[in-house]
């Protein structure tokens, strides 16, 4: 009977010990880039896996890249990820599988783009027609750099900076292209070009590594050079289905978050649901380690929303159901009213005539207005791309210029992010304004494709749960 | 000791379980997901299924089991859609229980008469078929009884809803597609793991969950019996994933290395270039719009232009030139269980032949290649059978999951 026991936790532990080893090896696989995960690529979502986000990558090349290429008449691109960039900022590090490299994209082909990592190392060698790999002269310490010197005394180069850039100059001449992209900033803004937050701007090439491609192309190539500002903006922007589903999976983790049914009004706080916040029936709004109460509109955390009756309510009081039947209304304007094709810019303008005209007053700042008529429900919209860190295309009055510029793709994917303020006449005693008003942030996922705007993930916000 | 030791083992065990458990886990048929699809299905692929089936009302009366329950849930009622023009079509429900976010009106059977003659429709298709009996599910006292209730006006005016049905169940939503995707990943898992079952000279095809196959050189098929496999042999799998009626399967490949093997050999190594040259082809040519008779056209006269012969069955045909590679192609749709046999079909085989191609349709990219080894004497051909889902879209060809990537080798 011992042996069996001991037999038995022995093959347990083992098998425990693999299952928990094989999902620890994804980020090791993954290694040098799992910090430019963000939403969807996020490594708590389990099909992102390897496999899926290589996938991706190959996909992104075969349908992305020669149609951003052709649109911005783009004939070379040429990436350049400094190689001691390790925990760098570069936006393109997932879309290319690396942290380091130079990284030559070519339209040689009806169907596809030639895709050459001429010096560096890729997660996914599948994904390039060519890799070289990295440089065997990058430690500068090795003897391969002895041996080259020695068998190759005509090539002594100037610099052995211009090790990395070795026959690119060749490479580039056998290609002939007109117009060469490179990863630096013409035009862009600063937050133009940026990723959410902390990632890095378009403009990733140092200024020595600009100085040796300029050398490496000579100067009849470099004068072709142009900036890749937009083409990686466009390329950053748009969805492969891959994407999609892992979109709409990670979407669909982080949304149902439960009901709210353990609630004693009188005895529950805000901490024992997860935090959040509530407006009580006086319309003054509470936080903390508020005790929630009848008459509470409670907005918990992960879009978990209830009401909590009054003694002889027996239903949502008719201004908590105008407020909701106002969320509805705007949900449904923007879902009839997104398309793929015009900008954003143009999409937010077609969207505040639109709530304008169904009777809501649109404002720029998610702050309540009190100049505007106090009859009337506010909205605020910031529907910004959602699922790589990019905002962009944002239909919002916020963010930069080029965001708005930017048109909204078959695929995008978004955030459904609008702020209802509504007032209630009840709260503010003759006509004064105290400040008291509904109010709700909605921030669900969707997408854009040729039949308009779709639902990939079940919305956390659709409905007030009744607390008897 | 026992007494620590019995806990211990017990929580190492329940680890294990729920570790295994978490990997593997099927997306849940959670409520809100559910009512998700079936509002999406109504707003976006209903309005176009009755407008492309020139149909102004469908009435579907649904007893027991049926194949929208998914679409509809598994009550009974009487399911009334109506286009009145706008947008939207609206949804009734009587004598039924459904969702109040989803239906229009609820109301009781006796309503019928009223209901219909107040929306006056020209065209009623109703869940019966002539042609095919998969959609026929009314039952005739159901039929009988509508009938009467429609009164002779309406009751000429009366359509099979077959098409219409069809139609409806191949469109796919986004909410549909990322299940799909999700779905196949888990598919494509665990046909990784049954490989990982197999020992050379042991292992059955029985042994192996899901359909196991292997051919010999003369195209002789063992299929989950008692077959042991064989070094030398390629084996296939298919297995599938699903969430209620909402399914995928996707196939993979393995070739067991004979002694002394340390690679696939060559004539392996050539199929699967086949495979991959293929698969091109088929991604660059399969267009929406087009009927699934249509497509198979064009695929058809593509492959042979690459310098394939193109085989109606998924036998090698010794009559055609010897020295061609034959390639047998089966794309029905994915995502139904239903709609695999009912719905657009790119293949020679099936009533979805007739089927338009929607945009957005999920299919299984099936096709069989048949390699001749003239080595190995005439008619000896090797064959694989390559099985991955697809989505179409404006773009073409759209892999929602890695496809597979190669012949898997199994030493």
């Amino acid at each position: 009977m011992n042996k069996g026991w001991t037999l038995l936790l022995f093959f347990c532990l083992l098998f425990l010990i693999q299952e928990l080893y094989a999902q620890t090896q994804y980020r090791e696989l993954m290694w040098g880039i799992e910090d430019v995960y963000y939403s969807m690529f996020d490594d708590d979502n389990p099909y992102a896996s390897v496999d899926m986000l290589n996938h991706i990558r190959r996909e992104r090349f075969d349908l992305i890249l020669p149609r951003v290429m052709r649109e911005r008449k783009i004939d070379m691109w040429i990436h350049v990820i400094r190689p001691w960039s390790w925990g760098g900022t570069d936006p393109l590090r997932f879309e290319f599988g690396s942290k380091s490299g130079v990284f030559i994209f070519t339209d040689r082909d009806e169907h596809r783009i030639e895709r050459v990592v001429f010096e560096g190392e890729v997660e996914d060698p599948g994904a390039y027609d060519i890799v070289r790999g990295e440089s065997k002269f990058i430690n500068l310490e090795n003897y391969e750099i002895m041996d080259y010197k020695s068998e190759n005394p005509e090539k002594v180069l100037e610099s052995e900076l211009d090790l990395r850039f070795l026959d690119l100059g060749e490479f580039i001449a056998k290609r002939n292209p007109q117009r060469i992209a490179v990863n630096y900033y013409e035009e862009l803004a600063l937050p133009e070009g940026s990723e959410t937050f902390t990632m890095a701007l378009t403009d990733g090439i140092s200024y020595t590594d600009y100085n040796q491609l300029v050398k490496a192309l000579g100067s009849k190539y470099a004068k072709r050079m142009v900036s890749a500002e937009y083409l990686i903006m466009d390329y950053l922007s748009r969805r492969v289905m891959g994407e999609v589903v892992l979109y709409g999976a990670s979407g669909a983790l982080r949304t149902n978050p439960g009901k709210l049914d353990k609630v004693v009004p009188g005895v529950t706080t805000l901490r024992d649901i997860g935090g959040g916040s509530v407006i009580d029936r006086d319309g003054n709004r509470r936080t903390g380690n508020h005790v929630i109460r009848r008459g509470d509109l409670i907005n918990g955390r992960g879009g978990r929303r209830a009401y909590v009756l009054l003694k002889g309510e027996t239903g949502l009081p008719p201004h908590i159901k105008k407020f909701w039947e106002d969320v509805e209304i705007v949900r449904e304007i923007l879902r009839r009213n997104i398309k793929a094709g015009p900008t954003a810019g143009e999409t937010c303008d077609l969207l505040s005539r639109k709530l304008e005209e169904a009777g809501f007053v649109y404002i720029d700042r998610d702050e309540y207005d009190k100049s505007a008529d106090p009859e009337k429900t506010q909205v605020h919209l910031d529907m910004h791309a959602e699922g790589k860190g990019l905002l962009a295309p944002r239909i919002s009055p916020m963010g930069p210029k080029h965001h708005w510029d930017m048109k909204i793709q078959l695929f995008h994917t978004f955030a459904v992010e609008y702020m209802v303020h509504m007032p209630v006449p009840q709260w503010n005693k003759g006509n004064n304004f105290r400040g008291r008003q509904l109010y709700v942030l909605i921030h669900d996922g969707a997408v854009v494709t040729g039949r308009g705007m779709e639902i990939p993930y079940p919305a956390g916000s659709n409905e007030i749960q009744i607390i008897q | 000791m026992s007494k620590v030791r019995i806990p211990f083992t017990f929580l190492c065990m329940l680890l294990l379980v729920q570790t295994l458990h978490a990997r593997n886990q099927e997306p849940d048929a959670h409520a809100d997901l559910l009512r998700l699809i079936r509002s999406e299905k109504f707003d976006f692929i209903l309005p176009q299924a009755m407008r492309d089936n020139k149909i102004d009302m469908w009435i579907h009366m649904k007893s027991g089991e049926d194949p929208l329950n998914f679409e509809l849930g598994e009550n009974p009622g009487i399911f009334i859609f109506t286009d009145r023009g706008e947008d939207r079509i609206e949804r009734a429900l009587l004598d039924g229980r459904g969702d109040r976010k989803l239906y229009d009106i609820f109301s009781t059977g006796s309503d019928l008469p009223r209901f219909v003659v107040e929306r006056d429709p020209e065209r009623i298709a109703v869940n019966y078929s002539k042609v095919h009996s998969g959609f026929n599910t009314i039952s005739p006292t159901d039929y009988t009884t509508l009938v009467q209730a429609l009164g002779d006006k309406y009751a000429r005016r009366m359509v099979p809803a077959d098409y219409l049905i069809a139609d409806f169940l191949a469109g796919r939503v986004m909410s549909e597609i990322s299940l799909f995707g999700r779905l196949s990943m888990i598919s494509a898992e665990i046909i990784e793991r049954e490989f990982d079952k197999i020992v050379p000279g042991v292992t059955t095809l029985r042994d192996v969950s899901g359909n196991v196959f292997v051919r010999d050189p003369d195209g002789n098929e063992n299929n989950n019996n008692d077959y042991v496999i064989q070094r030398g042999d390629l084996i296939g799998i298919l297995h599938g994933a699903n969430m209620m009626d909402f399914s995928e399967h996707n196939g993979g490949i393995g070739y067991v290395l004979r002694e002394g093997e340390t690679d696939l050999p060559p004539e392996v190594k050539k199929i699967w270039k086949h495979a991959l040259i293929t698969r091109e082809i088929f991604r660059k040519n399969i267009k929406a719009g087009f009927t699934g008779g249509e497509n198979l056209e064009i695929l058809i006269r593509k492959i042979e232009e690459a310098g394939y012969v193109y085989i109606d069955k998924d036998q090698y045909d010794k009559n055609v030139y010897p020295e061609k590679t034959q390639i047998h192609i089966d794309f029905h749709a994915l995502g139904r269980l239903i709609s695999q046999a009912d719905a657009p079909r790119i293949s020679p085989t099936g009533w979805g032949r007739d089927l338009t191609i929607p945009l957005y349709h999920t299919f299984a990219l099936e096709y069989m290649i048949h390699m001749p080894v003239p080595e190995w004497g005439r008619g000896k051909h090797l064959y694989i059978c390559l099985h991955d889902g697809v989505i179409l879209t404006e773009r073409g060809i759209e892999f929602p999951y890695p496809p597979c990537q190669g012949i898997r080798i199994i030493r």
